[in-house]
């Protein structure tokens, strides 16, 4: 029987008859579709498309899920995780190059500056006293224009090669030699004119200028110092673009490996670590991963132990108070800069009144510290009184005497008769009027509104100056923008924080001097070279005190008229003690710094955060 | 009496005059214009070139000054968030900042960074270096991108185009039936969802509740990229989600519009004859309906192809795919200047690229289209 079909019906028969593929198309076609895929792939490798730059990790390791992975008693590297400290950081985009001195050379919160990476001293902050490590000591000649550094004959490279005073020589050379490296401080290399290396372990360095601080350079204070790389694999390499990878260093870790889907990086104990017999780090592994943005996911992972270190102190606080046995939170850790009100000595608004420091105290006395303290800032901190942080250590900086003459107090009434008393008066409309000028301010922040902090403190502010009569606006401003603006002198007030002073308060004194006040429009290179301070008077007690070891009993005096100058200048107002909490998981990993002993400063992405992973513990639980 | 006038010459002439009507004289023009004139092909293709040369000269300048609109100091910014992280020294910053601005073609003013940026890439095909990747250049790290975005992008379009025009043919052709209608009304809903949105539910129920599938990247862990079967199939199984959430949406695109082509070939004359000489319908389909229908669907498919250069920004985004979309991101991210450029200059030479080939090849598949001026 036929079967019939309308004009544009297709009849099935004809249609397999004419698609039926025979055996040999059949294999063509297999074929076909093979060298395509074979092809792609091979396009892919010979292009070096290996190494994506920078995925965003969802916690998964080997394919399996965070779940999984700890169900396998797993850590996200994919190691035990009884054996593994994992900790949480912000997401990392750099995989494949160790290098220190080139931009994105290396991301410095990846393990490689903390347990890879080791430095000649260590500052514990906590305590103000220095830690030997590569080097033993110092001495410097009368007037301090010759520096001696003893270097650890015990050190060696993880490949074994000893650590000498060659590999110092070196990286002075190259930096040298090299003087647009990143990482490269002037105060190093500019200050060096020659060096010998009598021995293995002996450094004299001849300088060109008196600097009884010269050996600060070489100090782990605050995440880094001078890197000292070793000579035997570095010296064949352009350092402007060797990736060093795998790194050899001397920490008491190794690279183990990358794992770029997950942005996770491991790293393995070195059993050969020249310093294994003073810190036997417990953990055989440890890890960096990026963390989730998102704080619910970041906190789920911390609760379920998937890492040690991590999530917010909302959330585990919160936890905590529930009834978790397992999470602490350290309260005690004072960040080394406090927030602060950077002022413009140069702005020409509101009639260029602030280039008149009694208005720069005005703004002073219109931050209410004590509701920044306690309201804006989670959990509550205390209010600057010193321009440094409060650390013990920091005690012996601390003047009383002069603290009480410039009480940092909210008095809105003294700051009202105060502009009064500059010519800033207020006029019938409610607004003051300086020079003919009517007056209003600007407060730029890299801060955006949500995420609080330096916006909120600069809202309080502005809000504070609207009421005295000198309308006054917040804005936030992305970072290059406030980068340009900042650095060209182009703001009024600049929401930020307070750095500087770490060893001795020279170091904060040193860039408020005149020489760096450069002209509106040109780029200062420095946060602190901001407020573009002109005072010869400051100038000269912080000259005098440059020359003077920060420990000669001469050089107090003038601390404390660097101090009182400063003080009554006001370039900078501090507001409040930087507090940032930490919060452990205890599962696998106990005797986390606590209240009582920070050990030092517990910030996973400092130097120092070494002696922390010294100080941990298995705690045996799964 | 005056003589008549040019406008009025011929109305004016006497009734029964013998009226020549003047032909227009050719001139033979020689030089470059004449053999110009007697070689039409390769005056076209001369045109089309100096065309296409024009357009990409214009596109990059605008991009240039597009991406230098953006404010503030790109490196100056880079350098303070390492002081702030205490990594670079403060003091040395200004004269690392003008190192590193003289670098990246960031010194001088616009017209000079405009001069020495066209000069470096006419003359040297260079971009130069990255700011994520330093110091590899910015078209390395496009080139090192472009295999993941063609391997996923390209292989979508392939698959979605010739999914749509199977589908889409046998739509327009039996457009009376059930199954065309059901497809029609799939094509018609399922072409306007996002694909982002339909990748989302696939993430969702694929790769989260059941665990089939992975939900990002382009192969596993600790796999070496090379010719072997674990990364070969790893790389096809991280590649489903993301291509059949574009195939799906791209093919239903296709399909709708082989279908409004073939409906309207449906009652052209050729297929009566065709019909008449009794060829089974099968074969008229195939050889006298669809290839009438191409056309158009060839210069969409060319088109696609050079947009694919510029990487499916939230698609590799969302499947962390390290395409150039994926690049684009992260060098905004840091406002990497040469890298955004050398993607955005990339797809813009692509696109031209492919729509001038499209112009010199058109002619070829059909004989109805002709050079002409």
């Amino acid at each position: 029987m036929t079967t019939h079909y309308s004009d544009n019906e297709l009849d099935p028969k004809d249609f397999l008859d004419q698609t039926r593929l025979s055996r040999r198309q059949a294999i063509a076609a297999g074929a076909g579709v093979s060298a395509a895929a074979v092809g792609l792939n091979y396009l892919s490798s010979c292009m070096g498309a290996q190494t994506p730059l920078s995925p965003v990790g969802d916690g998964k390791t080997l394919g399996k899920s965070a779940e999984e992975l700890l169900a396998s008693n797993l850590s996200v590297g994919g190691t035990p995780r009884a054996q593994t400290v994992v900790t949480d950081q912000t997401t990392m985009t750099v995989f494949n190059s160790f290098n220190y001195f080139i931009p994105n050379g290396s991301d410095y919160f990846d393990g490689f500056g903390q347990v890879c990476t080791e430095f000649l001293w260590y500052l514990n902050v906590a305590t103000g006293k220095l830690v030997p490590w590569l080097a033993t000591g110092w001495e410097y000649n009368s007037d301090h224009t010759q520096f001696t550094m003893h270097l650890n004959p015990k050190a060696h490279w993880n490949d074994g090669m000893p650590f000498t005073s060659k590999d110092v020589g070196f990286s002075l050379d190259m930096l040298q030699k090299n003087a647009t490296l990143l990482n490269n401080n002037p105060n190093t290399t500019g200050e060096l004119t020659s060096y010998t290396t009598p021995d293995d372990h002996t450094i004299v360095m001849n300088l060109n200028v008196t600097d009884p601080r010269y050996h600060y350079n070489y100090i782990c204070g605050i995440v880094a110092a001078f890197y000292v790389m070793p000579q035997h694999i570095w010296a064949s390499q352009d350092p402007t673009s060797f990736k060093f990878n795998p790194p050899i260093m001397t920490g008491p870790y190794k690279l183990y490996n990358v794992l770029a889907n997950d942005l996770v990086v491991t790293w393995q104990k070195d059993p050969n670590y020249w310093n294994i017999a003073n810190m036997n780090c417990k953990p055989e592994f440890a890890v960096w991963r990026s963390a989730s943005t998102d704080l619910d996911v970041a906190f789920e992972q911390f609760k379920t132990g998937v890492t040690d270190y991590g999530s917010d102190y909302t959330h585990v606080h919160a936890l905590i108070k529930g009834g978790f046995k397992n999470a602490e939170i350290l309260t005690k850790f004072l960040d080394p800069c406090e927030r602060a009100i950077l002022i413009n000595t140069k702005s020409t608004s509101a009639g260029g009144a602030l280039k008149d420091y009694r208005m720069r105290w005005v703004i002073s006395m219109l931050l209410d510290r004590e509701r920044i303290a306690n309201d804006v800032w989670v959990p509550a901190t205390e209010p600057g009184v010193f321009p440094w942080a409060a650390y013990p250590g920091n005690k012996k900086w601390d003047v009383p005497s002069i603290a009480a003459k410039y009480p940092l107090k909210y008095n809105p009434a003294k700051a009202e008769k105060l502009l009064d008393q500059i010519g800033a008066k207020k006029h019938s409309n409610g607004k003051r009027y300086y020079k003919g000028h009517a007056m209003s301010l600007q407060v730029i922040t890299g801060t955006l509104a949500s995420a609080g902090d330096e916006y909120s403190i600069g809202q309080l502010l502005a809000e504070a100056l609207t009421k005295v009569g000198i309308p006054s606006t917040v804005k936030y401003l992305g970072s290059s923008v406030l980068n340009e603006k900042q650095g060209t002198g182009e703001f009024d007030l600049l929401s930020q924080w307070l750095c500087g002073e770490l060893i001795d308060p020279y170091q904060l004194y040193y860039q408020f001097q005149s020489k760096f006040a450069l002209p509106i429009g040109k780029l200062a290179a420095n946060a602190n070279e901001d407020p573009r301070l002109t005072d010869p008077t400051f100038d000269k007690a912080v000259s005098q005190l440059g020359k003077l070891s920060p420990t000669a009993s001469e050089a107090t005096p003038y601390f404390h008229s660097a101090l009182n100058r400063w003080f009554h200048d006001m370039p900078a107002v501090p507001t409040i003690q930087t507090l940032y909490t930490q919060q452990f998981n205890t599962t696998y990993w106990k005797n986390w710094p606590t209240n009582s002993n920070i050990y030092t400063v517990p910030d996973n992405w400092w130097g120092q955060w070494l002696f922390v992973l010294g100080k941990i513990q298995p705690a045996g639980g799964s | 009496m005056a003589g008549p006038t040019a406008g009025g010459a011929q109305s004016a002439a006497p009734a029964g005059a013998i009226t020549i009507e003047e032909i227009p004289l050719i001139v033979e023009q020689g030089g470059v214009r004449g053999w110009l004139g007697a070689h039409p092909v390769i005056s076209y293709l001369l045109r089309r070139f100096v065309l296409y040369v024009f357009t990409l000269w214009a596109a990059f300048t605008a991009t240039f000054f597009f991406f230098r609109l953006i404010p503030g100091n790109p490196i100056g910014a880079y350098i303070e968030s390492l002081q702030k992280e205490y990594l670079e020294n403060a003091s040395a910053s200004a004269a690392v900042i003008a190192h590193y601005k003289k670098v990246f073609g960031l010194d001088g003013n616009l017209l000079q960074q405009y001069g020495s940026y066209m000069y470096q890439l006419i003359f040297k095909h260079n971009m130069g270096p990255s700011l994520l990747s330093y110091p590899t250049p910015a078209l390395t790290l496009v080139a090192q991108a472009i295999p993941w975005t063609l391997g996923l992008l390209g292989l979508a379009t392939i698959i979605a185009w010739l999914l749509g025009i199977v589908l889409g043919a046998f739509a327009g052709w039996r457009r009376e039936s059930r199954i065309s209608g059901f497809l029609t009304y799939c094509a018609l809903a399922t072409s306007n969802i996002p694909f982002f949105f339909l990748a989302l539910i696939l993430l969702l129920f694929l790769a989260f509740d059941l665990n089939w599938l992975p939900s990002s990247y382009p192969y596993g862990n600790g796999l070496k990229v090379g010719l072997h079967l674990p990364f070969i199939l790893s790389l096809l199984k991280h590649a489903i989600l993301p291509a059949v959430s574009l195939v799906i949406v791209s093919m239903f695109g296709n399909l709708l519009g082989m279908r409004t082509q073939m409906i309207t070939v449906l009652g052209e004359d050729y297929l009566t004859f065709a019909n008449a000489k009794g060829l089974r319908p099968w074969h008229i389909l195939r050889r006298y309906g669809m290839p009438n229908c191409y056309l158009p669907q060839i210069t969409g498919l060319m088109i696609s192809f050079g947009f694919i250069f510029n990487g499916n920004i939230i698609l590799e985004n969302l499947f962390l795919y390290p395409g150039v979309g994926h690049l684009l991101v992260l060098a905004v991210g840091q406002l990497d200047l040469n890298t955004m450029m050398a993607v955005t200059d990339t797809s813009i030479f692509m696109v031209i690229s492919a729509v001038f080939l499209i112009d010199m090849f058109l002619p070829l598949l059909d004989p109805r289209i002709k050079f002409s001026r």
